[in-house]
């Protein structure tokens, strides 16, 4: 059975913020995330679409705030300084993205904690929100069945 | 009997002006009961809501989207500064919709503080009895017995300690047990707003306007002339441009508390003291993780169904922070985000979810003359927004119930405990526990805590110079604005709150009733 297509994206998640989360969320969640390439794609698709609606229903204010620190965490001298490396988020090796995270977390800065914070969050919610994830974590699901498989309108 | 009247603001194609004996804005533990008497005694109702009205079919059990469209905010609205964030409902039903239905009175200790230090009478044990009694009633709440192994757990932990622990009464009919109360009761067992009161409003002729915010209390003199509101969007983002005016000569603001204040901050209404938004609570939700040996699916089953309040009081009514503790039983991503680890660490602890159990202590706040809760303060868009310290008092409370929960947990026969917080470590016994929760870095945000109990910030109290509202709900300053919600409460409470809410709140719009009369 073909599934059906994932209604449109609706605009919560910006271009920024998804290619800093296609790098840190295979960082965030191991081995849990698909190890063949095209599955995991998939899945990172997936997880996208997630986060996508969930930040869409935000406040404008706070998805604003998302969004500049997403804006923020792109420009190349933060990049350096945090990432350890100049090239884009798409393109930095796994072991820098790693490092990052944990550099973050355990900053002195709160604001910087903060930004661990924020993508570890965001990780979260958009891969366990997937019924691919549930199988590795003993989840059965929810008891009552629901046609919702492919997204929601609204 | 007539179909009910519900405008759904975001398909206005006009402004729309309506009247009535009484608006209420908000939908919640206080709109919700608030409308069904109100509208019982024959009052014209007005009902105002900035969420949507779901029916228990269109949820499709899938957390970030009832954390979207149910909660504000996808359930976790920071403070003014980001260290923790606040949970709750923004729907029709409000937060009743969305809670884990943990009903308790208000504890004897709560209500003679508040006789003693606020001079609220009328507001004792026996007073409040027969309006318990009424909301019990209403909404089926009932001592559950069928306790799911999360919550025995805790029970068991409890009395290897001595600790006093007693079962949850719950508001719900009918109910399978099958754990998803966060999400939106799927099966309307679950005795909400949305399905009990409002509903009752709406065939007794009241009248609904969702997906509508009110903006301003239009003040003139010692009156408040008309609510303005502005109609949302689809998402209840934006407004689109048409206005919602309704006129009625009694106004009720249940917007809860951080909103309530926040709209009678915005409506200039008079404050010669400047106590609106002051002494906002929290009751901080402060947990505690741990592994046991057996699989323990804590997704399913009754959520919330046994608690212990040994530590509640331990140090006197206005001593040292006191807690009480329950279990939390919840679907992966919530469970999850109580977890900040990554990689290797966050897929181990994954895998590990069917033993997972987690504690939680809700540090009661107001008691203590060093607890001065939080403020609220307006958003450049207007919108509240809760400036929460985490102080000394505060910290010494995360402290201590970190400890107890260890303790409890490993008493309990938890292989391992790990305090919420991005600073600690699995400990593997008490002792370790012990001597390392002791000397615990506590910094944000790494210590993970939240709250889904904010509460005060209209204040009822005798004295105008230190409170907003008088114990009936009524206004200090304006005759016909009546605050009836969690917003009023001059401390924290001590319990999970929504019983307290429900009873007063039927008090209060009776009397209301009968001043109409």
């Amino acid at each position: 059975m073909n599934a059906a297509p994932r209604p449109p994206r609706k605009g919560g998640l910006s271009p920024a913020g998804e290619e800093i989360l296609r790098a840190v969320m295979p960082q965030v969640l191991g081995s849990l995330l698909p190890a063949s390439r095209e599955e995991r794609a998939e899945a990172l698709d997936e997880a996208m679409w997630a986060l996508d609606d969930y930040v869409s229903h935000l406040s404008l204010p706070l998805q604003a705030e998302a969004r500049m620190l997403m804006t923020l965490l792109s420009l190349a001298p933060v990049r350096l300084l945090l990432l350890g490396t100049a090239r884009r988020w798409r393109d930095a090796p796994e072991g820098a993205v790693a490092t990052f995270l944990q550099r973050t977390r355990g900053s002195r800065l709160y604001p910087v904690r903060r930004i661990y914070d924020s993508l570890q969050s965001m990780s979260v919610i958009a891969w366990f929100d997937l019924p691919r994830a549930w199988e590795a974590i003993g989840y059965p699901g929810p008891p009552v069945a629901r046609r919702f498989e492919q997204g929601y309108e609204g | 009997m007539s179909a009910p009247v519900i405008h759904d603001g975001s398909r206005l194609e006009a402004d729309l002006h309506l009247e009535a004996d009484v608006v209420i804005v908000g939908t919640g533990a206080g709109g919700g009961i608030s409308a069904e008497m109100l509208a019982g005694a024959g009052l014209r109702v007005v009902m105002i809501e900035e969420g949507k009205f779901y029916r228990p079919e269109q949820v499709p059990l899938r957390e970030p989207w009832s954390l979207s469209r149910l909660y504000r905010e996808g359930g976790a609205m920071p403070t003014k500064d980001g260290a923790l964030t606040v949970v709750q409902g923004r729907t029709v039903g409000g937060s009743t919709v969305v809670n884990w239905t943990s009903s308790f009175r208000t504890p004897k200790n709560t209500l003679d503080h508040w006789r003693s230090h606020h001079g609220l009478e009328g507001l004792g044990e026996d007073d409040l009895a027969p309006w318990f009694d009424l909301v019990e009633q209403r909404l089926n709440i009932h001592e559950w017995t069928d306790h799911n192994r999360n919550n025995q757990l805790l029970a068991e932990g409890a009395a290897k300690l001595g600790w006093n622990h007693a079962p949850i009464r719950r508001n719900v009919r009918d109910c399978a047990g099958h754990g998803y109360c966060g999400l939106g009761c799927p099966v309307t067992a679950k005795q909400g707003m949305d399905v009990t009161t409002i509903p009752e409003a709406l065939a007794a002729g009241a009248v609904l306007a969702t997906r509508v915010r009110a903006e301003r209390l239009v003040v003139e003199r010692t009156r408040v002339a008309a609510v303005e509101c502005v109609a949302l969007d689809e998402r209840g983002l934006a407004p689109t441009g048409r206005r919602v005016v309704v006129r009625a000569p009694r106004v009720v603001v249940a917007a809860g508390a951080i909103h309530s204040p926040a709209l009678l901050l915005r409506s200039g209404v008079p404050d010669p003291h400047q106590r609106i938004g002051k002494r906002t609570w929290l009751q901080l939700h402060n947990y505690s993780l741990s592994f046991v040996r057996e699989k323990i699916d804590p997704a399913y089953g009754a959520p919330q169904s046994i608690y212990t309040n040994h530590w509640t009081w331990r140090d006197g009514v206005t001593g040292r922070a006191g807690f009480n503790m329950e279990v939390v039983g919840a679907q992966p991503v919530v469970s999850m985000a109580f977890w900040k680890g990554i990689g290797g660490e966050m897929a181990d602890f994954a895998r590990r979810y069917p033993h997972l159990h987690i504690l939680v202590s809700q540090i009661r706040d107001g008691f203590h003359e060093d607890s001065q809760g939080g403020v609220v303060r307006l958003r450049k868009d207007g919108a509240g927004v809760l400036d929460y310290p985490v102080t000394g008092y505060i910290l010494d409370g995360i402290r201590t119930s970190y400890a107890a929960m260890a303790e409890c947990q490993f008493a309990a026969g938890a292989e391992a405990v790990h305090p919420a917080c991005n600073d600690a470590s699995w400990y593997r016994s008490w002792p370790e526990a012990r001597a390392e929760i002791a000397s615990l870095t506590l910094r944000s945000p790494n210590v993970y805590v939240n709250s889904t109990h904010p509460l005060g910030g209209c204040a009822m109290g005798a004295d105008p110079r230190t409170s907003v509202v008088r114990a009936d709900g009524r206004h200090h300053h304006l005759d016909n604005l009546w605050v009836i919600d969690g917003s009023v409460f001059p401390s924290s409470l001590g319990v999970n709150p929504c019983e307290t809410i429900y009873a007063l709140a039927a008090r209060n719009s009776t009397l209301l009733a009968e001043s109409a009369a």
